[in-house]
């Protein structure tokens, strides 16, 4: 590994190891703050109202919901692809970028996929509730059974979700756990209760850190990094089946599969752009979390917003162009009909206010960023909003057009579950080490600021092969 | 993995092209020549057009068949070597905006082949009015074929997009947008083989590569729709213009490996090493997948939705015995053969499994074009012979005429360029 001087680096502030470790683990090893004491009751109670309006669908039935025989799915589904969206972010930025050398992800990926696992679970929560009983979830399995030849269809995109999301589900829970192992030891090693002692001991599996346990823990990592890889794409690729293989106009659009996903990595940076900005500020992070990193964040905003931007035009151009009254209608009608408001707020949030941050300025304006990345959450819930209510509520017989508007249960049940999400970040970023220890270690022989001195003081004195990376106590590496 | 990197070859190398290669391209060339005359003379006696003409209920263009024949091949030709070179031009733009190193000691081979892009867009637009002037390429162009069309109560209603003076517009357009940023990474390239200019250069060429990335995102749609999608005037499908982009992006990278591994064969390019291959190799592989995925998005969407607006364009390419032989043949070509070749390890580093899998998705890929044109502008009449094959030879030999004359006009490394170290020293593990 020879890396040119110019780069930005990814560690600074002239750490060694044993701080690198402090300064993650200092959230673990000492007593909760105030501000997280509060950020966690507001959540959890939050929480507890969605799981208040939970229960009441459940017990009530889905006549709770605003939902009528035009409008058959809205906010459950709409809230599902959103939140399946946010989970994007996780594995590209543990796979893909994995693939594409991206140095920067180091920093980030931990706390990513534990966002990704908690968004698939707030979004498993929606079809759950509308099957309207719950406990017959298993009927989505392909399972022998005693209703004769009764079986799940197999022709159904519905079904392949449920392969694909679960199938993404384990390998992302894994892969993340698989990474948390040697940092649980870290943190065993590191904490003084012997209760805590003994819990993060069997959580770790009883690390060692020899070199066998090394290897092996490499060779697992490689295998679920190519594991998750196709994941990326098959998951949003197969909630886009959800809608494209069907015959409404809006929904049958052949560019489904790769906007969708664009679409996903684009909100799932966007929630991670979010939490980012906080977690770095509140636990006193940004030696590792740069401003470098949050730039290169951005402009995977920029560019996956503008491939939205480019899908959303592409979509009306064609409807246009296929002269077809179904589609011309359903597109006009999206962007002046009775949700013109839910449509033109799609396109602002998401196709608009990423523009501006290809002024270098607002980049580095954290306050704005954190602004944009809440525009591009709204925006991307709208997105949903707009493909699933609007194409439905007026379709092919004028006489059963009809609004859908959602109940007090329905915007309790939304709200309940990003009280969810955020309950469980918040105990993520308490018990586990928000950034991935090991590997950032492993990056700061060569990226490190101080790596990085030493290598243009070689560069300029014209030693240009003997630099930090080829000596021999980077070996390991 | 500790010990030094050792560095062969001679960075401060040049190329030029040796008389071997100069008599392959001239074979290339002149056999290409006579076999699209040999072509034309046989779609011209063959009494293949006898039986049509207006009374024709297929509908279709009017135009004899072996000018359109001839045309298709132009068309499905100039294209493929102009994107190839397009392309190239995004090649560099995104290994300048994701602030790529490894590449830089390859870096003069995609500059190279975007040398091209002026050449071919000349062609193609000569072919592209050619064709609309002789009504052998859009049926929407011909007024009187379109009338007689079935699907004329569609397609009127897409005129307003649909007309000369538009097409030609935007085709001019798309030519002189291409043109400006393939010249301006040129720039920065010759100004960042200065000691003097380079750093500055090299920041400046961030932006330049940021708004190609935007302009291209849009113009590549344009040029998908306009110059394929509306050969077949009545179909539509939102996924063609990222189909025709992957399409080229994988012919694309294919034949910058094959360049690359021809330049190690004649003995230069001694410093770039396994590693840099396996790369290309990794690039091939990934958008070999990434091509099929798209391909099979829109096919399996509109098999499944079963809208006839939509599927009477599969339907008449499945049940064409050779259409459906090129349709599935591609399939096989494109992604079982490089996904089963290039999956592991080894493959991608070795040079030989390379290049045959790397002429063979060129070729897989040309056969997309021929499937988005011929089906269109010959519908029943399709033929695969001899001017199929000499057109392809023949336009071959004139890039890589172009393109290795330019690689031989400068040093063969950018000696300056700010990643270089990396990039000689790239090692993947």
């Amino acid at each position: 590994m020879t890396e040119s001087p110019i780069r930005e680096p990814l560690v600074t502030g002239k750490k060694s190891y044993a701080q690198v470790t402090d300064d993650v683990l200092k959230p673990i090893v000492s007593a909760p703050s105030k501000e997280w004491w509060f950020a966690f009751l507001i959540s959890a109670t939050v929480m507890m109202v969605g799981l208040g309006c939970m229960t009441y669908t459940v017990f009530t039935g889905i006549g709770t919901w605003g939902l009528n025989k035009t409008v058959g799915w809205a906010f459950d589904i709409t809230n599902f692809v959103f939140w399946v969206g946010i989970g994007h972010a996780g594995t590209l930025i543990s796979a893909i970028l994995l693939l594409f050398r991206q140095g920067w992800r180091q920093s980030i990926n931990r706390a990513a996929e534990a966002m990704t696992i908690f968004a698939v679970i707030c979004a498993a929560i929606f079809p759950g509730l509308h099957m309207g009983r719950p406990w017959l979830a298993f009927w989505v399995l392909p399972l022998p059974n005693t209703h004769g030849p009764l079986w799940v269809n197999f022709n159904s995109p519905l079904l392949w979700d449920v392969f694909a999301i679960s199938t993404y589900f384990s390998v992302s829970l894994i892969f993340w756990y698989t990474g948390l192992i040697p940092d649980l030891g870290l943190v065993r090693d590191k904490v003084t209760n012997p209760i805590q002692k003994k819990i993060y001991s069997i959580l770790s599996f009883g690390w060692t850190g020899s070199a066998r346990a090394w290897h092996r823990f490499e060779i697992t990592s490689l295998v679920l990094a190519g594991l998750a890889t196709p994941l990326v794409l098959s998951v949003h690729t197969i909630v886009s089946f959800d809608f494209a293989t069907s015959v409404i106009p809006g929904w049958h659009t052949t560019i489904f599969p790769p906007y969708f996903v664009a679409g996903a990595i684009f909100s799932g940076f966007g929630m991670v752009l979010t939490l980012m900005i906080i977690t770095r500020e509140v636990l006193d992070l940004k030696n590792y979390i740069t401003d470098g990193h949050m730039d290169a964040m951005c402009k995977i905003v920029i560019a996956t917003g503008s491939m939205v931007g480019l899908a959303y035009t592409t979509e009306f151009f064609i409807a246009w162009y296929s002269g077809s009254i179904y589609e011309r209608f359903t597109f006009i009608n999206r962007a002046f009909g009775p949700y013109w408001w839910a449509y033109w707020a799609m396109f602002t949030c998401n196709v608009f206010s990423p523009q501006i941050m290809w002024i270098k300025s607002i980049r580095s304006n954290m306050k704005l960023v954190f602004i944009i990345s809440l525009l591009v959450n709204v925006g991307m819930w709208f997105e949903r909003y707009v493909i699933i209510v609007t194409s439905l509520h007026r379709d092919f017989l004028p006489s059963s057009w009809q609004m859908y508007y959602p109940t007090w249960v329905e915007w309790g049940t939304m709200i309940g579950v990003f009280g969810i999400f955020f309950t469980l970040f918040l105990l993520f970023a308490r018990l586990l080490p928000v950034i991935a220890i090991a590997e950032v270690k492993s990056i700061m022989k060569v990226s490190s600021d101080e790596a990085k001195e030493k290598n243009t003081h070689s560069y300029a004195s014209g030693e240009l092969n003997v630099n930090v990376a080829h000596s021999p106590d980077n070996q390991k590496f | 993995m500790g010990e030094q990197h050792h560095i062969e070859g001679n960075i401060q190398e040049k190329y030029s092209l040796d008389d071997q290669t100069k008599k392959y391209i001239l074979g290339f060339i002149g056999g290409g020549l006579l076999l699209v005359i040999i072509g034309i003379v046989l779609a011209m006696v063959g009494g293949h057009d006898a039986g049509h003409g207006h009374g024709e209920h297929h509908g279709g263009l009017h135009t004899a068949v072996w000018l359109r024949q001839l045309f298709s091949n132009l068309l499905i030709n100039t294209y493929f070597f102009a994107g190839i070179a397009i392309l190239a031009v995004f090649f560099l733009a995104v290994k300048t905006v994701s602030n790529a190193g490894w590449y830089v000691v390859i870096k003069r081979v995609p500059e190279a082949i975007s040398e091209y892009l002026p050449v071919g867009l000349i062609l193609l637009g000569i072919v592209l009015l050619g064709g609309l002037f002789s009504h052998s390429l859009y049926l929407w162009s011909d007024e009187e074929a379109l009338k007689a069309d079935h699907h004329y109560h569609v397609i009127k209603e897409k005129l307003g997009y649909l007309n000369t003076g538009f097409f030609v517009g935007r085709m001019l357009l798309i030519f002189i947008l291409w043109i400006v940023f393939q010249r301006m990474f040129m720039k920065h390239s010759i100004e960042q083989d200065n000691p003097a200019t380079v750093m500055s250069s090299f920041n400046a060429s961030f932006k330049t590569g940021a708004i190609f990335l935007f302009v291209f995102a849009i113009t590549m749609s344009m040029a998908a729709w306009d110059w394929f999608m509306s050969i077949v005037p009545a179909w539509f499908s939102t996924m063609f213009g990222v189909y025709i982009f992957a399409s080229s992006w994988v012919s694309f990278l294919a034949m910058a490996t094959l360049i690359v591994l021809y330049l190690k064969r004649k003995g230069y390019m001694g410093y770039v090493n396994e590693n840099h291959i396996h790369d290309l190799g990794k690039f091939v592989f990934a958008f070999s997948i990434f091509w099929t995925y798209i391909w099979f998005c829109e096919y399996l969407l509109i098999w499944y939705a079963n809208i006839p607006e939509e599927t009477f364009y599969f339907y008449n390419i499945l049940h064409s015995p050779l259409y459906s032989t090129i349709f599935v043949g591609k399939f096989l070509i494109n992604f079982i053969l490089p996904f089963f070749v290039l999956m592991t390890r080894d493959a991608k580093r070795n040079m030989k499994t390379l290049a045959i899998v790397c002429s063979c998705v060129l070729f897989g890929h040309w056969l997309d074009l021929y499937i988005a044109v011929f089906p269109g502008t010959l519908t029943h009449e399709g033929i695969f012979g001899p001017m199929e094959i000499g057109m392809f030879l023949m336009f071959f030999g004139i890039f890589g005429y172009f393109v290795l004359n330019k690689l031989g006009q400068r040093n063969l490394v950018p000696e300056h360029h700010p990643y270089l170290e990396e990039s000689l020293h790239h090692h993947v593990f």
